[in-house]
């Protein structure tokens, strides 16, 4: 019988068949195994294999809780910057900063007869695209008692506003009650980009 | 399993004329007490199921051991004197004893023995049994189909204890034309003749019959020589001392105490190994879950670390610029309470005559008529601020010029 005719009688046989399904059953075993990311080890795991996955674990939470640390440091970061936000002059809301700005002012002023000698003109200095530092220089000559009344006032005004200088000198050291006040209102401004707007967050005046 | 530790005893015979003959044996203090006894004359019926009518006779329900007997199909018998051997070597001896005794051995033939010493020293009495090895395919199927294992099989002949020289010994199962005596068989005479006189005696003083058979006894003990023959036999404290010489059963008959302790001990055998594996399987399962707990804690852990790694990576660049922009100092807001805490906390005798706010804190110029005054236990209660240069100048006679400067703390409510 030549080998053809042997492997055609090998391949009808049962024996074959037998063997063609155990290698294929064992051939899917292994592909399913391979594919699933598993090893065979894993379906009988040792006791030092559970030990090194413990560690496993013990590193790969570490790790999570630093991301996790990052994440709530940046959270709360936009939290503030958010709540810092709300206090931003909105030009829609709050109007033109040249002229509304040293408006708020006066009216502070005005509210305790405060006599202001001199307001300047506003400045802008760009922070980003959106943000920009408005500031104006103000100077008074008045009684501590006033300057500090004045002080609580624009400290009350809405959006916030800084005083990126101040400074206070008697006007006279040795005769005189009244104190000469020269500073910086400094405030920060927000311009939405051209075509977009934003939403303050909780921002009501 | 041990026979010396049995007290029941039952034994079935087929006799060469097809004649069946059972008996129920039980071990006394002294001797042995047949308790039941039955016969069953040959007929056209099947042998098993003849054998199955003799053992409900007998009640074999209950487990004595059992012995069989029967005159094997062209069986030989013989004794001789042969060298003390162990079993195995005496059994080849035996062998080419039979060779010179027998005109003819069968080319397959099985063979059983049992021995006896003489007062010779080294010396055994053999008894030999010879047959081909399907002589008792029929007797042993009969068994087979009924269920019933037998312990053992013992040649009649084979039972015989030491008798004097010249009896002559005649068993029912033999044929009635032939006797044994000393060592061979002999034709039986036609007329009666007194056989088995000693051996009777024997028989009636070691085994006792049951009140029922008691009326014919003399008939009785005839009838069921062989029986009681076997069962004595059996019961012999040196029986297993024969046992190695008479194995010859075939698998399927092998004796069922035997098989029951085998099935019992394989039985115990699979549960200690259930048993084992349960514990084993429990054990992976444990392992198993853990190890698969474990692996997929780890994956979440690093797929969560990973998400937020790469939420952050992608606003980085816009996290930075907040960061930047929270940085920045706009300037002080709270500058009529600092003022305050300042005013607050500097002694009257001092007299502020500059003060000067920046972003990073605020320099003060004083003067005091204090000889050596001493503002860092004052200032330093300041909470939103540290000293970062405190500075004394005698500017006059009594006056004290004092320059302080104050740096805003990290943290410090602006």
């Amino acid at each position: 019988m030549n080998s053809s005719a042997l492997i055609k009688k090998f391949r009808e046989s049962r024996r074959a068949q037998a063997i063609f399904c155990v290698a294929g059953l064992a051939v899917s075993a292994v592909i399913l195994l391979s594919t699933s990311g598993r090893s065979l080890g894993s379906f009988f795991p040792s006791r030092s294999k559970i030990e090194a996955a413990k560690k496993e674990l013990d590193k790969a939470a570490a790790e999570l809780a630093i991301q996790e640390a990052r994440q709530h440091e940046v959270q709360a970061l936009e939290k503030s910057y958010k709540e810092m936000l709300g206090s931003v002059w909105e030009n829609e809301r709050d109007g033109d900063p040249e002229l509304e700005l040293r408006k708020k002012i006066e009216e502070a002023a005005k509210k305790y007869d405060f006599k202001l000698n001199s307001i300047g003109a506003l400045r802008r200095n760009r922070i980003n695209n959106e943000l920009s530092f408005y500031e104006v220089d103000v100077a008074a000559t008045e009684t501590i008692e006033l300057i500090s009344l004045f002080l609580k006032e624009v400290q009350e005004i809405s959006p916030r506003m800084y005083w990126k200088r101040a400074d206070l000198n008697p006007e006279n050291l040795f005769n005189s009650d009244r104190v000469r006040l020269s500073g910086t209102i400094r405030l920060i401004g927000h311009e939405a980009a051209a075509g977009k707007t934003r939403e303050v967050a909780g921002a009501k005046r | 399993m041990q026979f010396l530790s049995a007290n029941e005893y039952a034994v079935i015979t087929l006799g060469s004329d097809g004649t069946l003959r059972g008996g129920r044996f039980k071990t006394g203090k002294k001797s042995l007490a047949a308790t039941h006894l039955a016969e069953l004359a040959p007929s056209e019926k099947e042998l098993a199921d003849r054998l199955k009518e003799l053992i409900r006779e007998l009640d074999l329900g209950s487990a004595p051991l059992l012995i069989a007997s029967a005159i094997p199909d062209g069986s030989s018998f013989f004794n001789c004197r042969t060298a003390d051997m162990p079993t195995r070597a005496l059994a080849s001896s035996l062998v080419f004893d039979a060779q010179q005794q027998i005109l003819q051995l069968p080319a397959d033939f099985r063979m059983q023995f049992s021995t006896r010493k003489t007062d010779v020293p080294g010396e055994i009495e053999a008894n030999v049994m010879l047959f081909p090895s399907g002589g008792l395919a029929a007797f042993f199927a009969a068994f087979g189909k009924n269920r019933r294992r037998i312990d053992e099989f013992v040649y009649p002949l084979l039972a015989l204890p030491e008798l004097p020289a010249g009896e002559k010994v005649k068993l029912p199962e033999f044929s009635a034309e032939f006797y044994w005596q000393d060592g061979s068989f002999h034709p039986a005479p036609e007329r009666p003749h007194d056989y088995n006189a000693k051996l009777l005696e024997l028989i009636r003083k070691e085994v006792t019959l049951g009140e029922k058979f008691s009326a014919e006894a003399a008939r009785t003990y005839n009838r069921y020589l062989t029986l009681c023959l076997l069962a004595r036999f059996a019961a012999s404290p040196d029986f297993r001392r024969h046992r190695a010489g008479l194995a010859l059963l075939p698998d399927f008959l092998r004796p069922r105490r035997y098989r029951s302790q085998l099935r019992i001990g394989a039985a115990l055998l699979i549960i200690l190994i259930a048993m084992y594996a349960a514990i084993g399987f429990k054990s992976f399962h444990r392992n198993y879950q853990e190890y698969a707990g474990l692996d997929r804690a780890v994956k979440q852990a690093r797929n969560t670390a990973k998400n937020i790694q790469t939420r952050l990576k992608t606003r980085d660049r816009e996290t930075k610029e907040i960061a930047r922009i929270m940085e920045l100092k706009p300037g002080q807001y709270h500058l009529v309470s600092h003022i305050a805490d300042i005013s607050n906390t500097l002694p009257p005798e001092v007299l502020v005559s500059s003060m000067r706010w920046n972003e990073n804190g605020v320099d003060m110029t004083m003067q005091t008529a204090m000889e050596n005054p001493d503002l860092a236990p004052f200032v330093q209660k300041l909470p939103n601020y540290k000293i970062a240069s405190l500075q004394h100048r005698q500017t006059g006679d009594t006056l004290v010029t004092i320059t302080l400067k104050l740096e805003t703390v990290p943290g410090a409510v602006r």
